[in-house]
Order: structure tokens, then C-alpha cells, then sequence
């Protein structure tokens, strides 16, 4: 249970506990964990309310948090899935230079355009073989492609994060 | 107009044997560099290679072992980074080779982390521009006590969450009971998200019982893992105390120089403040860490050919990077007399530490 503790003589603030005064410093680690208290408990960490700033300074901690955990959520979703693969597609960049086009008889800028081969989706089983050694008999069973598996696990997990990130965050990161 | 000229005459299998110069593969790349950062480089041996603080085990502040499973508990700068499952002990041991070494003693198995604790790690202050896209090399002696075959991971991870890996983990192996040298050397990430990195040394994978030690652990920038940086214990001691200080312990000698013979001033008939200067200033201003057992942390207060003490509270603290102040209050009922006096300050009981750790 944290207390802060006011000295209006020196006005300086310092957060007690039963062994620890902790200083209001971003850079030290204890105060860092009280902020992540009041981010995960709210006001069951502190005796009576808990002041302003720190509730301020806890809510822009979790802010960056999400912020940041919205960022690698979305990259991750981006990622293609396993099970479908990726189509073969064309891209097409300009080399910076330019010729003289006759036609159109204007100079014109020189592109070149590449082809992304296509990436295979993954087989959606494999078969396992397990080795019973009592018995001395082996057993082979299709399965779920574990990598499609785990994949699919990661990107559920990415999706759930996304849905949950507030507004306001999602608006801070997607303008 | 016919101009002569005459060239020398070349020996051509001479010149060849000229060639083969007893230089060797590193000879070879050190001719080869082309500026004298890249010999450095290639040699590695320039000072202040070290970035871990206390990799010899020389400072133990705090205690001299300990058996309890996270956080910093005894050797200076090393934290530990295990799971509640099982029991080990780390201590401090004197080994015929190395001098001070660190034991971790495994006495209850626990199997489920295998591939995740029972490391000791270091976090490296702002060594993001140090490391990023860079090789680094991690180097250290291990012992293993029995001659059973034991393994665990070296790493290297920002330092916070999340803690991404900055190169893919490399295993150590371990199975006969002597000394073995182990390098390592990762390349980093190109990128590094957060300030502060830290080397993480699995010490045991839960399973496997008995004793491990480790000596002189060395992590610095370059592919050539260089022989150990000794620093005097002095030197050692002031870079630990950038993130620990032990300030008052009237429970073992090491401190008792500090207890005694501060000055005080009687601000009020319930206050009194003392100020302690810190013998180095601190990473950050620190969190004041103080014993509550029995009579808890408290001073002896002597003014006016009087006790006007022990503390009966602290009522506020005042930490700064290079000073700790202390707001205590006297005994009960004190005369107003005292007020504005001078006054001389012993620790009386207890312990108090300052701790900037990252």
C-alpha cells in the first residue's frame, strides 16, 4: 500500500510504504512499478485517492503502452497468413531516369517492373508418427499443420489486442 | 632518338616465397585492415572493454549468498531472474584460480522453465548506441560440479518490456568438473527499441542438481573475445554504487564507519533533520530502503550535553543523486529549548539502503 507523503515546508512529495520512500523519478525503477500498480489495481494500491499526478503520469504510461503493443499487434496482423500464401503480384518502381518518348513527345520516366513470385499456402495437415516402445508398433495420424496452427494462434492473439486498444490510441497511431 | 633503359631482373620464384610470410589468419586481416580503427577493432585489447559492471564477483553489498528466486539479492549488479518452483543457492566462494567466483547451487529441482529461468543477468546502462547492428562478445569460465552433461542459454535483450532478443540465444554445455572457457559472440539487432540492454547467463535449466560456478564475465563489442578486464575492487565497488549504496547497517561491520558522528539540526520539538552525503552520485535519486524488524531503522540524537533521541519515526526522506536527508522525530515531549540547536546523529538500529537499480 503506497502513501504520498507532502512536506509543504520543503514542497517536496515522496510515495511511503511499510520499508521504502520511493521519489517521484521517472527514471527509477520503484516509482516506475507504483505507476504500474495504479495502471493494474487503481486506487486499491493507495491509501485514500490517489493524488493527480501520479494518476496523470500512470495514464500516460499506459498510453505509450498501448500505443506500442497497437504498433507490433498490427504489424503482426499485417504478416501473410500460412494457410492462404500469398498471390503472385507485380510491383513497379522508377529508376530515376528518364527518355524521350516519341509518341507522346515529352521526356518520361524510366520504370522497371518486377514480378513477386507467389507464396505457397502451407499444407493444412501433416502426418505424425508416434512410437509406442511397450508395444513396439508405430502409429501415424494427420494433424493440423502445427506452424498454420501457431499462426493462427499469434494472429488471433494480434486481432484480440486491436480490438481492445481504446480510440483514442488508435486514432494517436493512424492519425 | 633511341632512348636504353635496362630493367632489373625478377626472380619470380623468389618473389612467391617472399609471400608466404609466417603471418597467420589474423596477421593476414590485421595487413588487410585499411585504418587504424579496423586494427583496433581486430585487436580489441583498448581499455575499458568490460561493459558489465562486477563481472569478476568481487562486490557483494548487499549479502554474500542468498536463496531467494528474483531480483537483485546479493552480488552487486547481477540480478536473478528464476521461477518460484525448486530452491538454489547463490553465494560467494573463493576459488584457487579465479579468486572470487559466484556458486549457484541448485538443492531442489524444478522442471517447469526449462527454457526460460534460472539466469543471472545484467541490464547495461544506455548501451543502445554502443551495441545496435554491432558484434558483440560475451565471454566467461564455468565449473561444473558434477560430471554430468548440464546446458543453458547466453542471451542478449532490451532491457524492458517488451524484452525482445537482439540476436538469436547460443548454448553453453558443461559436463566435466574443472574449468571451461566459453565465448560467444551474437550480432545485434540493427535497430534497439529501448535504452538499456542486458545479457542474460542461464545458470541451470531446473533439472539438474548440484553446482555451478562462474568467473570472470566479460561482455564487450567485437568478434574476439578478449582476456578479462581486471578492475581494483575500489574502482569496482564505486561503479556498483552508481546503483546501490549501503548506507547504515549496525548489523554487520562491514558499515560501521558510517553510523557515526552526523550533524543534525532540532528544527522543532518534533523534527529533527540530518543530511548523509552519498560517496557516489546515484544513476538516479534513489528509493531509501529501511529495516522495519524489531526497532526498525532509527537514530541516536545527542544535543546540549543531552539525549534527546533514539528516532521514534522518519517522517520524510529528502534523496537526492548525491545526498540522502532524513526528517526524524525526537523523543516524545521535547523541550522547546532545544530548537535551533546543533546536534550530533549515530545510527542506532537497523539498516538503510539507497537503490537506483535500472
Amino acid at each position: 500500500m503506497y502513501t504520498l507523503i507532502e512536506d509543504s515546508m520543503f514542497n517536496t512529495k515522496i510515495i511511503k510504504t511499510e520499508n521504502m520512500f520511493i521519489p517521484l523519478e521517472a527514471e527509477n525503477t520503484e516509482y516506475q512499478k507504483v505507476l504500474d500498480d495504479i495502471i493494474e489495481q487503481g486506487a486499491d494500491c493507495f491509501t485514500g485517492d490517489i493524488p493527480t499526478d501520479l494518476q496523470t503520469a500512470a495514464d500516460a504510461k499506459q498510453f505509450a503502452q498501448q500505443v506500442e503493443a497497437y504498433k507490433i499487434a498490427k504489424a503482426r496482423v499485417a504478416q501473410y497468413q500460412l494457410s492462404i500464401g500469398v498471390p503472385e503480384s507485380t510491383q513497379t518502381i522508377s529508376t530515376g531516369r528518364q527518355e524521350w518518348n516519341e509518341e507522346a513527345e515529352e521526356m518520361q520516366d524510366v520504370t522497371e517492373t518486377f514480378v513477386i513470385p507467389a507464396i505457397e499456402p502451407l499444407e493444412a495437415t501433416v502426418e505424425e508418427t508416434t512410437y509406442d516402445f511397450d508395444t513396439d508398433t508405430s502409429t501415424t495420424s494427420t494433424v493440423a499443420n502445427p506452424l498454420i496452427v501457431k499462426d493462427n494462434e499469434e494472429r488471433a492473439a494480434a486481432q484480440a489486442i486491436i480490438d481492445a486498444t481504446p480510440g483514442p490510441v488508435k486514432t494517436h497511431v493512424d492519425g | 632518338m633511341a632512348v636504353k633503359f635496362t630493367k632489373p631482373e625478377i626472380n619470380v620464384r623468389e618473389k612467391l616465397a617472399e609471400l608466404d610470410k609466417p603471418s597467420g589468419i589474423a596477421g593476414e586481416a590485421m595487413l588487410r585492415a585499411e585504418t587504424p580503427q579496423d586494427q583496433q577493432a581486430l585487436i580489441g585489447m583498448s581499455g575499458r572493454r568490460n561493459l558489465l559492471i562486477n563481472g569478476g564477483f568481487d562486490v557483494w553489498q548487499r549479502a554474500t549468498s542468498n536463496t531467494t528466486n528474483s531480483g537483485y539479492r546479493s552480488v552487486d549488479r547481477w540480478l536473478f531472474n528464476t521461477y518460484t518452483g525448486g530452491a538454489f543457492t547463490v553465494s560467494k566462494e573463493t576459488d584457487s584460480t579465479f579468486g572470487n567466483v559466484l556458486k549457484w547451487n541448485r538443492t531442489t529441482a524444478d522442471t517447469s522453465n526449462t527454457n526460460a529461468g534460472n539466469c543471472i543477468q545484467q541490464p547495461i546502462e544506455n548501451a543502445k548506441y554502443l551495441v545496435q547492428g554491432k558484434p558483440v562478445t560475451v565471454s566467461f569460465w564455468l565449473k561444473n560440479e558434477k560430471t554430468v552433461l548440464r546446458s543453458g542459454f547466453v542471451r542478449v535483450r532490451i532491457s524492458g518490456s517488451p524484452h525482445t532478443l537482439l540476436a538469436p540465444a547460443q548454448y553453453w554445455e558443461s559436463g566435466s568438473n574443472g574449468w571451461e572457457y566459453h565465448s560467444f559472440t551474437f550480432q545485434t539487432s540493427e535497430t534497439v527499441a529501448l535504452d538499456h540492454i542486458e545479457l542474460q547467463i542461464q545458470m541451470d535449466n531446473g533439472s539438474s542438481m548440484g553446482a555451478m560456478y562462474i568467473a570472470q564475465c566479460q561482455f564487450e563489442l567485437g568478434k574476439v573475445a578478449t582476456p578479462f578486464e581486471h578492475r581494483s575492487y575500489g574502482e569496482e565497488l564505486a561503479l556498483c554504487q552508481r546503483y546501490y549504496q549501503k548506507l547504515f547497517d549496525t548489523n554487520t561491520g562491514t558499515y560501521r564507519h558510517r553510523w557515526q558522528g552526523r550533524i543534525g539540526s532540532v528544527y522543532s520539538t518534533t523534527r529533527v533533520f540530518v543530511t548523509v552525503d552519498l560517496p557516489v552520485q546515484m544513476r538516479s535519486i534513489p528509493t531509501l530502503v529501511f529495516e522495519t524488524a524489531g526497532n526498525g531503522f532509527r537514530w541516536d540524537i545527542y544535543s546540549a550535553n543531552a539525549d534527546i533521541g533514539p528516532s521514534t519515526g522518519i517522517s520524510h526522506t529528502y534523496p537526492s543523486r548525491d545526498s540522502v536527508g532524513f526528517d526524524v522525530t525526537p523523543k516524545a515531549n521535547l523541550s522547546s529549548s532545544y530548537v535551533g540547536f546543533a546536534c550530533h546523529m549515530d545510527v542506532r538500529d537497523g539498516w538503510c539502503h539507497a537503490t537506483a537499480e535500472l
